[in-house]
């Protein structure tokens, strides 16, 4: 709620500097931003999500996490401390949070100390309980002994980056606590138009704000690499265009809107160039816009359904989607050589890939007689894996780390956001107490 | 100054979808009432709906159509023919006349896969208007795969009335 009061304020200032333009115009634009606030600051309230571990992994790491020193509940979502820490690693799956340090391999302690009227020092220590080569239980290692200041409305993050220094130094992979995601809240009504946002959260769910409110779709929301900025297709005036929107700013322009299709963004990854799908030659083909000059190449040319480019983590690659067989398969246009070959044989519905960070495993919508499950293929292997059994998942985004599939699910009615772990061992689920979540988006890590 | 312009356009296009609400009503209303067969056919400027819900198009032009598929098809029904000849001529030999085809699937599968199909059928739809002598300006084409569903469910009926081409006129000429 915090947040939107901000994009409020954006949204303000460019009604400030319209006024030059008359006061005609300033009365109207006033209306418009009535109407956009109103709908963010009602909704978004109400629109928070909040994880739920649905199954957890039998290797977790048992850990303790007690209480900070002086902890209060004053963290923003009015928890503690130590509450965000033990829900970001219990929440991992990596670890079962427990409170006996005898069946337990590490221990967080913390202290917190108010050194001004809104400003904390906040100390923590991660020690192993068992060390190696020794029975000498009072022979602990202390792994990490650190300190930082923070003002309040910043104590959450800061939990998020203790967790993510404890996740680092237990697992040797970088967390992904501090990381953010995008996703597309739909309400439907009987009676009016539906109602499309599309939100931005903490990766927990917590803190969403509303970039864009509007009565037609929102779709295919991506980070740029640097996590600045999101592109998304939006079908204002009935016409599908992909945007750029910065994320402090909330301005945003049009990046494509050629006649017919402009669908399916994909940044590449130093974030220079976006892959895209358009029907400028008549059906859907894969291009490619040098973002300086806009220029366009066309990759794909035939008759199919070619779309959902996505971006090998090296750039040399694009893997897509193409019915060009038949069903939906996922195949690779190599640059070097501008050769395309098919990459999933598994079944006849594959769609909707993306790259786990070391480009070795590739992630997919996979149909299994008429069931839509996220599956992964080793791309030396060829081997593919069903990780889910939802029935009805799309739309996987891996988190940064590539250890957890944000995806789209459906639970009790509803369109929900789903994560797995891509062992496929821990399940959670983002329920939202209103509308249909969906078509999500994990960002890169973040400064 | 042209910053403020951009930021200015920002915010006129974010509404835009919003006022489009009272200007542009989608989903035509059942103003006739129709048994679907020939005879009894009554006309106006929007279809009625049979029993099981879905649009019986008008055989009077200009009217606005709906267009049903099978389940990941692209292929046009010969029944709906009748009609959608009877538009074409009409937007044939009027020059000013403007109709959008919206695209659309049931919500199985891939989002962004979905578009690329409802495009299909709406390039189904175009190359029979446009073999009847319709201009290519004369027609705007979206798909909307299946992020604009008629109806909601996620039963054989529901997928049924989703697979759709809405064809609207925009300008009747």
């Amino acid at each position: 709620m915090c947040m939107n009061h901000v994009l409020f304020l954006n949204i303000k200032r460019v009604l400030f500097s319209s006024r030059k333009r008359g006061e005609a115009m300033r009365v109207f634009f006033e209306k418009i931003v009535l109407l956009i606030a109103g709908f963010s600051f009602l909704t978004a309230a109400h629109a928070a999500l909040h994880l739920e571990l649905t199954q957890g992994m039998n290797a977790a790491i048992p850990i303790v996490i007690t209480p900070f020193a002086n902890q209060t509940n004053n963290v923003p979502g009015n928890t503690t401390l130590s509450q965000v820490i033990s829900n970001d690693l219990q929440n991992s799956g990596q670890f079962s949070v427990t409170t006996s340090q005898k069946s337990a391999n590490d221990l967080v302690t913390g202290q917190v100390r108010q050194i001004g009227p809104s400003r904390y020092q906040v100390s923590f220590q991660l020690v192993n309980l068992v060390p190696a080569n020794t029975t000498d239980a009072t022979n602990t290692t202390t792994l990490l002994n650190l300190s930082f200041t923070a003002n309040q409305a910043g104590l959450r993050g800061l939990g998020h980056h203790i967790s993510d220094l404890i996740y680092q130094k237990l697992t040797g992979v970088r967390g992904v606590f501090s990381t953010k995601i995008a996703y597309v809240l739909v309400q439907r009504y009987a009676d009016r138009p539906s109602h499309y946002q599309l939100i931005v959260a903490d990766q927990d769910g917590f803190n969403p704000q509303t970039l864009l409110n509007s009565e037609q779709p929102i779709m295919s929301p991506t980070w740029t690499p640097d996590g600045r900025e999101l592109a998304y297709v939006s079908f204002e005036g009935h016409h599908a265009s992909i945007y750029i929107q910065n994320l402090a700013t909330g301005g945003r322009s049009i990046i494509s809107r050629y006649p017919g299709m402009n669908n399916s963004p994909a940044f590449s990854p130093h974030g220079r160039r976006l892959a895209l799908v358009l029907t400028v030659s008549g059906n859907p083909n894969v291009f490619v816009m040098d973002l300086a000059g806009r220029r366009l190449t066309q990759l794909t040319n035939d008759y199919s359904i070619d779309t959902e480019p996505t971006w090998a983590p090296d750039g040399n690659a694009l893997f897509f989607t193409s019915n060009r067989a038949g069903g939906p398969e996922i195949y690779r246009y190599d640059f070097a050589s501008r050769q395309v070959s098919r990459v999933t044989f598994d079944g006849n519905y594959n769609a909707r890939a993306c790259l786990t960070p070391d480009g070795k495993t590739l992630v997919m919508m996979h149909r299994d007689s008429g069931s839509f499950n996220i599956a992964k293929q080793d791309l030396s292997s060829g081997r593919m894996t069903t990780l889910t059994d939802g029935g009805s998942d799309d739309s996987p985004s891996l988190a940064p780390n590539g250890k957890m599939v944000l995806y789209g699910t459906r639970f009790a009615g509803r369109e929900v956001l789903g994560l797995v772990s891509i062992d496929g061992r821990v399940k959670l689920r983002l329920p939202s107490q209103i509308g249909d979540v969906q078509d999500p988006s994990w960002s890169p890590f973040l400064q | 100054m042209k910053k403020a312009l951009v930021k200015i356009s920002v915010v006129v296009l974010a509404a835009s979808s919003m006022l489009l609400l009272t200007s542009c009503s989608k989903k035509p209303t059942a103003g006739s009432e129709s048994n679907g067969s020939d005879a009894s056919q009554t006309y106006g400027m929007n279809s009625g709906t049979d029993s099981d819900g879905f649009k019986v198009n008008s055989l009077k032009a200009p009217s606005n159509q709906t267009y049903y598929f099978a389940f990941n098809k692209s292929d046009f029904r010969p029944q709906d023919m009748k009609a959608l000849l009877i538009q074409a001529d009409y937007i044939a030999s009027h020059a000013n006349a403007r109709v959008r085809l919206e695209g659309n699937t049931d919500n199985r599968g891939s989002r962004e896969y979905n578009i690329g199909l409802g495009w299909h059928r709406d390039q189904t739809v175009a190359r029979i208007l446009e073999q009847q002598g319709v201009r290519a300006n004369q027609i705007q084409m979206v798909s909307y795969g299946k992020e604009n569903p008629a109806v909601p469910g996620d039963n054989e009926h529901a997928w049924a009335l989703n697979r759709r081409v809405d064809f609207i006129y925009k300008q009747k000429g």
